[in-house]
C-alpha cells in the first residue's frame, strides 16, 4: 500500500514538473531535465494546503487528492501539445544515463550515502526541534482535524515562534501523512537525490569525470550538509532552489533567453515559500541583472520589468504569507517590529556576526567538522586558479556574486533580526554558498587542464573534449 | 596502451581516490559513524517498523515519558481536559533522570495533551502534574494548594 501511494505520488511529482518546465521552456538533457522535473514537481504541491486553507476548504484526504489531480492536469493543460509527445516510451528513456566505468567505485560510494539518507528519511520520525514545535505538529492535527488552523495553536507557544515559519514543509507533510507515510518527510531525500545527481551533472559538463567525482565526493561528505538529506528543514530546499534560481538566471545572462528569466524568477518565488528572507537576498541579486543590462545596452523599461518581476514573484509568495495568512488567518500573531534590532546605530553586533561566521562556523575546529575540508580545498584551488590566470572566468562571476550576496546578506540579516542566530541560521544559511562553490570549482582553469589533459590521454583524438556522456 | 586498458587504469585511480579519501581520519570516522551506521542498521531496524518503536528509539526518553502520561490520561479518560505540569529541566538534571523536557508545543505532538511549563501563562489551570522523585516518574493529580507547593519546590529550578 505504502508503495503504491509513493508511485503514485512519485508520478504525480512527475508530471507536475513535466507541466511546469513546459510552461517555462525548460529543455536540457535527460537526466538533468528530470532531476529538474522532479525538484519542481515535488515543491510545487506544497501550496496545496496552505491555499486550501486560504480559501477555507476542509484539508481532507479527498480535498488534497483532487487538488493535486487538478494542479497536474492545469498545468499540463497549458502545454497540451508536448503533453501529447508524453509516453512512456520516453519516460525509460529518461532513465539510461551511461556512467563510465572507472566512475563507478564514486557511483558505489554515493549510492551509500543516498541509500542510508533515504533509509534515515523513511525510518526515523522527524526530529528537529524546530519541527516538532511547529511544522510538523500543525501537519499532524490537520490530518486529524482538517485545518491547518487546529488545536496546536490553543497550547502554550511562548517557546516557539515556528509556526510563523512558512507552509512548505507543512503542506508537504500533509500530502504525504495522507499518503500513508507516518512521519512524511521522505520527500527531503527526494529531493536531494534529484538535486545531487543535478548538480553533479553541471560539474560532469566541464570536468572530467574523476575530477567531478572527486570534488562530488567532497562536496557530499559535508557532514552539517549531508546530514539535511534526511533532516526535515527548510534550508536544504532554500539551497537548492536559490542555486537553480540563480542558475537560470544565469542561464538567461548567457543565452538571452527570456523565459529562463520567468523561470528564474518563479524559483525564487519558491525559495521565498521556504525562507522568507530570500526576499531579501532575491533583492540583492537584481544588481547583477542592471549590470548585465548595462553592458548589453538593454532598454531600460526592459530592465525595470525584469527587475519588478524577479523581486515581484517572491514579493507576492511574501505577502501571501506573511501580509495575509500571518496577519488575518493565524491565531497567533506576527510581529516583525520588535523583532528588528532597535540599536542600529551599534554595529559592534553587525562584526561580532561577521567575525564569528569566519572563525567558529568556517574555520577551526567546529567548522571542519561542519564542512570538512571542503572549504579549504575550494579556496586552495580558487587562490591558485586566480594567481596564474589572473582573471575570473566569465561564467563564475555570477556565482561569485551570489556567493558575496550570502557571504554579506547573511550577517547583515542576523544584525537586523538578531533571533536569526549564529549556530543554526547563519550556520544553514552558509548552505545556499556551497553549490555556487561547486560551480566555481567546475569552471577552474587548472581543473579544466588537468580534465582535458586525462581526456586527450584517453581519447586520442584531435577533437577530443571533455563533454557529458548523460 | 589500448583504450580499454587506460579505463582500466582509470578505474584503478578512482578506487584509489576513495580509498585515499576514505583513509582521511576525519572522513573515516564520519563516515563510519554517521554512514555506514544507518546502512548496517538496516535489518535490525526492519524487526521495528510501528510508529510507536520508531518514535521511542529517535526520541528517547523525552518521548517514552510523555506517551506514558498519555496512555495513563488515556486510561483514565482525561485526555481532552488535562493540563499537565511539565517539571523544569534543571530539576529533572539535578535528580540524574533521563528526561528532556519538552516544551509544550513538542509535548502536545507528542501525546495531544496541553502542558505548562511552570513559566508559562495560565499554569494556575494545570490538572495534573508529571512528578519525578528518586527515578521514578508519576502523574498526579494537583489541586489548587498541591499546586502552589509544587511550584514553591520547583523554584530554585527557574526555566531559562
Amino acid at each position: 500500500m505504502t508503495l503504491a501511494a509513493l508511485i503514485f505520488l512519485l508520478i504525480i511529482h512527475y508530471c507536475i514538473g513535466y507541466g511546469f518546465l513546459r510552461l517555462f521552456r525548460v529543455q536540457f538533457n535527460r537526466v538533468p531535465q528530470v532531476c529538474l522535473t522532479f525538484l519542481t514537481g515535488i515543491v510545487l504541491p506544497s501550496f496545496i494546503p496552505f491555499l486550501l486553507q486560504l480559501a477555507f476548504i476542509p484539508i481532507t484526504f479527498s480535498s488534497v487528492l483532487i487538488s493535486l489531480l487538478a494542479l497536474c492536469l492545469l498545468i499540463n493543460i497549458l502545454s497540451l501539445k508536448k503533453l501529447k509527445s508524453f509516453s512512456y516510451g520516453s519516460l525509460k528513456l529518461h532513465f539510461s544515463p551511461s556512467i563510465r566505468i572507472y566512475e563507478w567505485p564514486f557511483m558505489i560510494v554515493f549510492g551509500i550515502f543516498l541509500i542510508a539518507s533515504l533509509w534515515r528519511g523513511y525510518y526515523q520520525p522527524v526530529f528537529a526541534r524546530d519541527m516538532l514545535s511547529g511544522p510538523e505538529v500543525i501537519a499532524e492535527y490537520t490530518i486529524k482535524e482538517h485545518t491547518m488552523l487546529n488545536s496546536f495553536f490553543d497550547v502554550n507557544l511562548e517557546t516557539t515562534n515556528n509556526h510563523h515559519k512558512p507552509p512548505y514543509i507543512t503542506g508537504l507533510q500533509i500530502i504525504y501523512k495522507y499518503f500513508g507515510f507516518p512521519f512524511g518527510q521522505i520527500w527531503v531525500c527526494f529531493l536531494a537525490i534529484a538535486f545531487c545527481v543535478f548538480l553533479y551533472y553541471l560539474l560532469r559538463q566541464k570536468l572530467h569525470p574523476i575530477i567531478a567525482c572527486t570534488i562530488f565526493l567532497l562536496f557530499l561528505a559535508m557532514p552539517e550538509l549531508y546530514a539535511y538529506t534526511y533532516i526535515l528543514l527548510f534550508d536544504y530546499s532554500n539551497m537548492i532552489f536559490f542555486f537553480l534560481a540563480v542558475y537560470f538566471l544565469q542561464y538567461y545572462f548567457r543565452t538571452r533567453y527570456v523565459n529562463k528569466l520567468y523561470f528564474s524568477a518563479a524559483l525564487f518565488g519558491l525559495a521565498t515559500f521556504m525562507r522568507v528572507e530570500t526576499l531579501v537576498f532575491t533583492a540583492m541579486i537584481v544588481p547583477a541583472l542592471w549590470l548585465y543590462a548595462f553592458r548589453h545596452k538593454l532598454s531600460i523599461r526592459r530592465v525595470a520589468l525584469y527587475s519588478v518581476l524577479l523581486v515581484g514573484v517572491p514579493a507576492v509568495v511574501y505577502f501571501l504569507w506573511v501580509g495575509i495568512y500571518l496577519e488575518y488567518y493565524i491565531p497567533a500573531k506576527f510581529h516583525l517590529g520588535p523583532q528588528i534590532n532597535q540599536d542600529l546605530l551599534n554595529l559592534q553586533p553587525l562584526i561580532k556576526r561577521f567575525r564569528e561566521m569566519h572563525s567558529v562556523l568556517i574555520f577551526g575546529d567546529f567548522g571542519l567538522r561542519l564542512w570538512g575540508y571542503f572549504f579549504y580545498f575550494f579556496i586552495f584551488l580558487t587562490a591558485a586558479d586566480i594567481i596564474i590566470t589572473r582573471k575570473i572566468d566569465k561564467e563564475s562571476r555570477t556565482w561569485w556574486y551570489a556567493i558575496l550576496v550570502i557571504y554579506l546578506g547573511l550577517p547583515v540579516l542576523g544584525f537586523l533580526l538578531p533571533l536569526m542566530d549564529l549556530m543554526h541560521t547563519t550556520k544553514r544559511g552558509l548552505f545556499k554558498l556551497l553549490p555556487f562553490m561547486v560551480l566555481i570549482l567546475a569552471n577552474n582553469s587548472i581543473l579544466q587542464a588537468l580534465s582535458a589533459r586525462i581526456t586527450r590521454w584517453e581519447l586520442p583524438t584531435p577533437d577530443a573534449k571533455t563533454t557529458s556522456t548523460f | 596502451m589500448t583504450s580499454s586498458s587506460k579505463k582500466y587504469l582509470l578505474t584503478g585511480v578512482s578506487a584509489a581516490i576513495v580509498i585515499v579519501f576514505f583513509s582521511i581520519p576525519f572522513y573515516q570516522n564520519w563516515y563510519k559513524n554517521k554512514v555506514w551506521i544507518a546502512v548496517e542498521s538496516i535489518p535490525e531496524q526492519l524487526q521495528y517498523m510501528e510508529p510507536e518503536e520508531r518514535l521511542g528509539a529517535r526520541l528517547t526518553n523525552s518521548y517514552r515519558i510523555s506517551a506514558a502520561v498519555r496512555e495513563d490520561l488515556k486510561n483514565k479518560g482525561l485526555l481532552d481536559s488535562a493540563i499537565v505540569l511539565l517539571p523544569p529541566q534543571g530539576y529533572i538534571d539535578a535528580q540524574k533522570f533521563d528526561y528532556p523536557v519538552p516544551e509544550p508545543a513538542v509535548f502536545y505532538y507528542y501525546t495531544g495533551v496541553r502542558s505548562k511549563w511552570t513559566n508559562s501563562p495560565g499554569v494556575e489551570n494545570v490538572t495534573h502534574a508529571l512528578f519525578v522523585m528518586k527515578g521514578i516518574s508519576k502523574l498526579i493529580p494537583v489541586n489548587d494548594t498541591i499546586l502552589k507547593e509544587i511550584l514553591k519546590f520547583y523554584e530554585p529550578y527557574p526555566i531559562k
